[in-house]
């Protein structure tokens, strides 16, 4: 699989968008600031109608802002023309909480069907469809149909046809929350691959703190379309301030077991081989803080940004 | 031979030659028009302007309001007295098209909607334009859901056809009343022209049952969830 090269400066930046949808009372999204650096992985949580899926969406520009400057790359997508916004959404993966696989189509045709959008030669994608399957270790099944897959495979799909046209950005929209726990650490565990490996830039919505304790470096807690706070899970740790982020990060999916289990335990149970076993350290001790645990799964994070 | 033998064997040919030269023709070019305007006008209710919407609607709420055989009495007898004269098949053809048009223009339509939204949201976010998407992606599935109410149209319309009789067009049903009239022998003449109807239904379903077969195979409504 070839790499992509870790892009500098912000990898994704909305300025002031809003959106509201015709007929409801409030915006859906309140004008917004959100700056994504390259290489991060950064969650957006908050509670079903928060806004979430709508500001995820704004990125790409499935949903037009109705004010505001959508930046991804170097691109300034809100100002391009149809034919340049889809060549811009090509480098944008996105992937679903219901997977949306073309049904009518093949496994190995949904992956192919970016790259024959964009042109490619047959040869080239017949060569990157086998390498993207390949990653995610659905090669055996290239010819089967999205209706004969788990939900699993099929977000495994999903994923390798997010990448490959070979993205900078990969957006993601509830990726695990139709997927058993099992399931969820494995798509987990190739989210977070992607990041270490080729640099991609996740952009991640989910209601479920337990992925953003395992993936994410940064997270948007949102709130009636609102960012209310963003968390740092890199950095030792800042104690969420508001309400929300409080309820968030000290409830849990996580027992208290989980949440003070130490990062080489983990490791031994659901890690990437190369995650480095001292990365517990920065576990603060006040109650709140508790709740966040530097996982493996975001340790190589570490190893990219401050080695 | 016993005379009723007779008769229908006399008449057989009659009957065949009008379903094969006007009976069938009418069905199969006023369906296939029909498709077009139907799939025109579906296209028009989801995806166009509001004034072409307004038209669409009111189309579609005029033809499936009003019986079709005054339908098509308006088109033959009633337009030349605005001077518009049609011949008897123009005027059938017209007639059934605009019938057709009207309600599987509801099939699509209802079959597009249901592809799931998830659809569209995957075909434009790696990069497909509308077209594409609809092309490519939303038609496909949308065909696996028609064909099964597309196809019991057209097995309504090939029997629909026989009103084309009252506008003097010289089809199966027009052919029997005319041998009836000079044997008078009505019994015998349309229990066979019932026959030779659910001939060439029988034949036109088994085509719609591979049709079906074709088109239902990876679109089936139940793999939804991919
Ligand atoms: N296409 C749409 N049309 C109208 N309202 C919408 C649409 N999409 C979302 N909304 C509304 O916008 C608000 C935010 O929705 P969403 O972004 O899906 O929230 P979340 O993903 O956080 O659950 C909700 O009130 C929702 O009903
Ligand atoms: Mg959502």
């Amino acid at each position: 699989m070839p790499t992509s090269t870790a892009k500098t400066g912000a990898a994704i930046r909305l300025t002031g968008v809003t959106k509201h949808f015709a007929g409801s009372a409030t915006a859906a999204v309140h004008p917004t600031d959100l700056a994504i650096e390259a290489g991060e992985i950064h969650g957006i949580i908050g509670f079903s109608g928060a806004g979430k899926s709508t500001l995820l969406r704004l990125v790409n520009l499935l949903e037009r802002p109705d004010a505001g400057l959508v930046e991804v790359g170097d691109d300034e997508l809100s100002a391009l023309p149809p034919l340049a916004l889809r060549a811009a959404r090509r480098r944008i993966g996105m992937i679903f909480q219901q997977f949306n696989l073309l049904h009518n189509l093949s496994v190995a045709e949904n992956v192919a069907f970016p790259l024959r959008i964009a042109g490619d030669s047959p040869a080239s994608i017949k060569a990157r469809v086998a390498e993207c399957l390949d990653y995610v270790g659905l090669s055996a099944k290239a010819a089967a149909y999205p209706g004969q897959l788990s939900g699993g495979q099929k977000q495994r799909v999903a994923i390798a046809r997010a990448l490959a046209p070979n993205p900078g950005v990969l957006l993601a929209d509830e990726p695990t929350s139709a997927l058993d726990p099992r399931t969820t650490q494995s798509i987990l565990d190739v989210l977070a691959d992607i990041n270490q490996r080729f640099g991609v830039t996740v952009l991640l919505v989910t209601h479920e703190m337990s992925v953003v304790r395992r993936l994410c470096h940064r997270v948007s807690v949102m709130d009636e379309g609102r960012i209310v706070e963003q968390i740092d899970l890199r950095t030792g740790f800042t104690a969420p301030r508001s309400e929300l982020a409080r309820w968030l990060f000290a409830s849990g999916e996580a027992s208290p077991a989980e949440a003070t289990q130490p990062a080489t335990v983990a490791a031994a149970t659901s890690a990437p081989a190369t995650a480095p076993a001292n990365t517990s350290a920065a576990v603060p001790a006040n109650a709140a803080a508790r709740a966040i645990v530097v996982t493996p799964a975001n340790a190589p994070f570490r190893e990219v940004y401050h080695a | 031979m016993p005379h009723w033998l007779s008769l229908m064997v006399d008449s057989f040919w009659p009957l065949l030659y009008a379903g094969v030269v006007f009976t069938v023709p009418l069905t199969l070019l006023s369906f296939a028009g029909g498709l077009l305007l139907g799939f025109a006008v579906a296209l028009a209710r989801l995806f166009g302007p509001s004034p072409l919407v307004k038209v669409a609607r009111f189309y579609v709420w005029f033809i499936r309001g009003t019986p079709l055989l005054v339908q098509l009495f308006v088109i033959f007898y009633g337009l030349p007295n605005i001077g518009i004269v049609l011949d008897a098949f123009p005027a059938a053809l017209i007639g059934f098209t605009l019938n057709v048009g009207a309600y599987t223009s509801e099939v699509i339509r209802a079959a597009i909607a249901s592809v799931p939204r998830g659809q569209w949201e995957a075909a434009y976010s790696i990069g497909m334009s509308w077209t594409q998407a609809m092309r490519r992606t939303i038609l496909p599935q949308a065909t696996g859901l028609a064909v099964p109410p597309l196809s019991n149209s057209f097995i309504s319309l090939i029997k629909d056809t026989s009103l084309a009789a009252a506008l003097t067009v010289p089809e199966i049903f027009q052919a029997a009343q005319r041998i009836a009239s000079v044997t008078y022998e009505p019994f015998i003449l349309y229990s066979e022209t019932a026959l030779i109807y659910l001939f060439f239904s029988s034949v036109l379903s088994s085509a719609q049952t591979r049709l079906e077969a074709r088109f239902g195979r990876h679109s089936s409504p139940l793999g939804a969830a991919g």
